[in-house]
């Protein structure tokens, strides 16, 4: 100790206190010679010898050595390949370079521990961070692609839309006047009257198709309106096993109708549950045998829904397809090519069923029939009394397609006898109403020349035409 | 023969292959587990240039930080060249690797040096555009991607610094 200068030794006093162990290299600035304490080559593995330059001995001093400056350079945490760690102190002192060595290693393994943890953790939070970008990359991409579907799905049901009004709009022009044809009283030659009979067989089955195709791009594009009214359905129940009576008949299929006709009243749309039961019969009819029957039965259900099930005598759905029975284009066992059908009615059945807040189901057994039911929940208020209808006198009607107003004057004079009163642009209409007692308006909501949706409101504030209402 | 000694220093964020390029290039090994680097490690390996000179590259590993302080700042001294590493499967280390280039520029000045995207053999992990690295070359960057794993590029990008220092 006593070979390094007293100012050394004073910095070194300043620096570190007496338990760390010390060490020493010494260069003479003069002849270059090198002076080493004892425990340099144990704890470090430096092999010192006065035959080569202090720079090619110690690694530490590369760049620096020879120093040219008249302060103390530090070079902390040196590990050496022994894994000994030292603080260097490089001190200049009037005739020699002193090199300062104080053993830093158990501060080192601490740190290095430390520094470890850390940086396992930084690590640890980067990648997590990636996986937190990666995330919300991959959720930005759904959700843009689940946009990209919705515009797609709304262009292709806008279209549908528009393809199957321009459809419907000539076909109500052949059907009506099909229709008339039957009621003209010469008689028509055998071969006409089936004719027409295959006309209104086609029209039919392709307006039936129109129809579910609008319902189906209505309800997608959450266009359409229902018109909950609180009803018993014991009569709309009797009003369609009658209107498909005839189809029935014609296969020899033999309606059962067991409702309960003291079922509470429910809230529903008339107009579309009778959509909804008559697709149920007309199915039951179609995949029905020959000499087959249809049992209906309505009740009451512990979760205090009314329930109705529809049951056939047919052929039955392969379990296969039965859980896809009521998506679109899916026809079940139907694939036999002489049952028409299109494969969207069920589908709009369960649409329609579950805007009135209601669910659809089938069970079916191959060979043996299937049971499609449907449940609406009781509503909590119920029906006093029914209002009866008024007979319909003048009918106005307001449209402005020829081919329409041709025939509704002709259905609604010929066939119903009321008086037939037309109207195509609002002032027309508001005359009618001032000169006539009306009856019933019935309102072309495809008017082209006026908003439709415009008329609609302002008769519904004319007092005039509250009476008709 | 003549030898030539040359200071290299290798800086780089924490965890990018550092110490692991080292011990490929010393050792021709890679070793399997992490060990963080404190304070700074020496070694020495020697290169051949030509048939007339040697390269005795001094290899400075100094701890990885994304920016330098008092302390690495002080090993920097004297450094003839440096090796700066970003790792390929963490962006922000060569984000890191750039900041270090300008604070080394300004301390030592414009010294050779090469930029080294480490860990290549994990490339279905890859983190670093092309493009940036294509921007880097323009600028007249000597970029390698390199595997300490593999041993990829890691000879060739000190053999061509070594050749820069001593060129």
């Amino acid at each position: 100790m006593n070979k390094i200068p007293f100012d050394v030794r004073r910095y070194l006093y300043k620096q570190y206190n007496e338990k760390v162990i010390f060490s020493y290299i010494l260069i003479d600035k003069i002849d270059s010679t090198l002076e080493w304490s004892d425990n340099v080559q144990m704890l470090y593995d430096l092999e010192l010898t006065q035959d080569l330059p202090a720079d090619e001995q110690l690694l530490f001093l590369q760049g620096i050595y020879p120093y040219q400056e008249t302060q103390p350079f530090v070079l902390s945490e040196v590990v050496f390949s022994s894994n000994r760690a030292a603080d260097i102190h490089i001190v200049p002192s009037k005739y020699k370079l002193c090199i300062l060595l104080f053993d830093v290693t158990e501060n080192m393994l601490f740190h290095q521990e430390l520094q470890q943890q850390k940086n396992e953790l930084k690590l640890l939070y980067e990648q997590q961070k990636r996986s937190m970008l990666a995330l919300k990359d991959s959720y930005q991409e759904i959700q843009r692609q689940k946009k990209f579907a919705e515009h797609a799905n709304q262009a292709k049901s806008e279209f549908l839309r528009h393809v199957t009004h321009d459809l419907k709009s000539p076909l109500t022009g052949i059907l009506g006047f099909a229709q008339l044809l039957e009621f003209i009283k010469e008689p028509l030659p055998a071969e006409a009257n089936d004719y027409i009979g295959e006309i209104k067989k086609s029209g039919n089955y392709l307006l039936s198709l129109i129809n579910d195709l609008l319902d189906i791009a209505k309800i997608e594009n959450s266009g359409m309106q229902i018109n909950p009214e609180l009803l018993t359905i014991s009569s709309l129940i009797e009003e369609s096993i009658s209107i498909l009576k005839p189809v029935a008949n014609k296969n020899s299929i033999a309606f059962i109708n067991r409702s309960n006709h003291n079922l509470p009243a429910i809230w529903i749309d008339p107009i579309r549950f009778r959509q909804i039961l008559i697709n149920f019969l007309s199915n039951a009819i179609k995949y029905n045998r020959n000499n087959g029957n249809i049992i209906i039965n309505s009740y009451l259900t512990h979760t205090h829904s009314v329930r109705i099930n529809i049951k056939d005598s047919g052929c039955g759905i392969h379990p296969e397809n039965l859980h896809k029975i009521f998506q679109e284009f899916e026809r079940g066992t139907a694939q036999d090519k002489e049952i028409e059908g299109s494969g969207i009615g069920l589908s709009v059945c369960k649409k329609l069923t579950e805007l009135m807040s209601g669910s659809v189901g089938v069970y079916s057994e191959l060979g043996i029939g299937s049971l499609f039911w449907l449940e609406i929940p009781v509503a909590e208020e119920q029906i006093v009394a029914i209002k009866p209808s008024n007979a319909l006198q003048n009918i106005l009607y307001i449209s402005d397609n020829k081919v329409h107003i041709y025939l509704m004057n002709c259905l609604l004079e010929q066939r119903l006898g009321s008086s037939f009163l037309h109207a195509q642009d609002r002032q027309s209409v508001l005359d009618m109403i001032n000169t006539h007692r009306i009856s019933a308006i019935l309102l072309d909501m495809d008017i082209f020349s006026l908003n439709a949706l415009d008329i609609f409101k302002e008769l519904k504030e004319n007092e005039k035409a509250k009476i008709c209402r | 023969m003549k030898i030539i000694q040359k200071k290299v220093c290798l800086l780089g964020d924490f965890g990018v292959g550092k110490t692991s390029l080292v011990a490929r290039f010393v050792t021709n090994a890679f070793p399997e587990k992490y060990l963080t680097t404190v304070g700074v490690k020496m070694d020495t390996k020697t290169v051949a240039i030509n048939d007339e000179l040697q390269a005795k590259l001094i290899l400075w590993d100094i701890a990885g930080e994304s920016a330098l302080n008092t302390k690495t700042s002080s090993y920097l001294r004297g450094s003839a060249g440096l090796i700066f590493v970003a790792d390929g499967t963490r962006e922000n280390t060569l984000t890191s690797a750039l900041q270090l280039k300008q604070e080394a520029d300004n301390l030592l000045g414009a010294v050779p040096f090469v930029l080294l995207i480490n860990k290549h053999d994990l490339i279905a992990e890859w983190d670093i555009s092309e493009t940036v690295v294509d921007e880097l070359k323009q600028q007249g960057w000597q970029v390698f991607y390199s595997s300490a794993k593999t041993g990829e590029n890691v000879e060739q990008a000190l053999l061509l610094l070594a050749q820069n220092l001593v060129g």
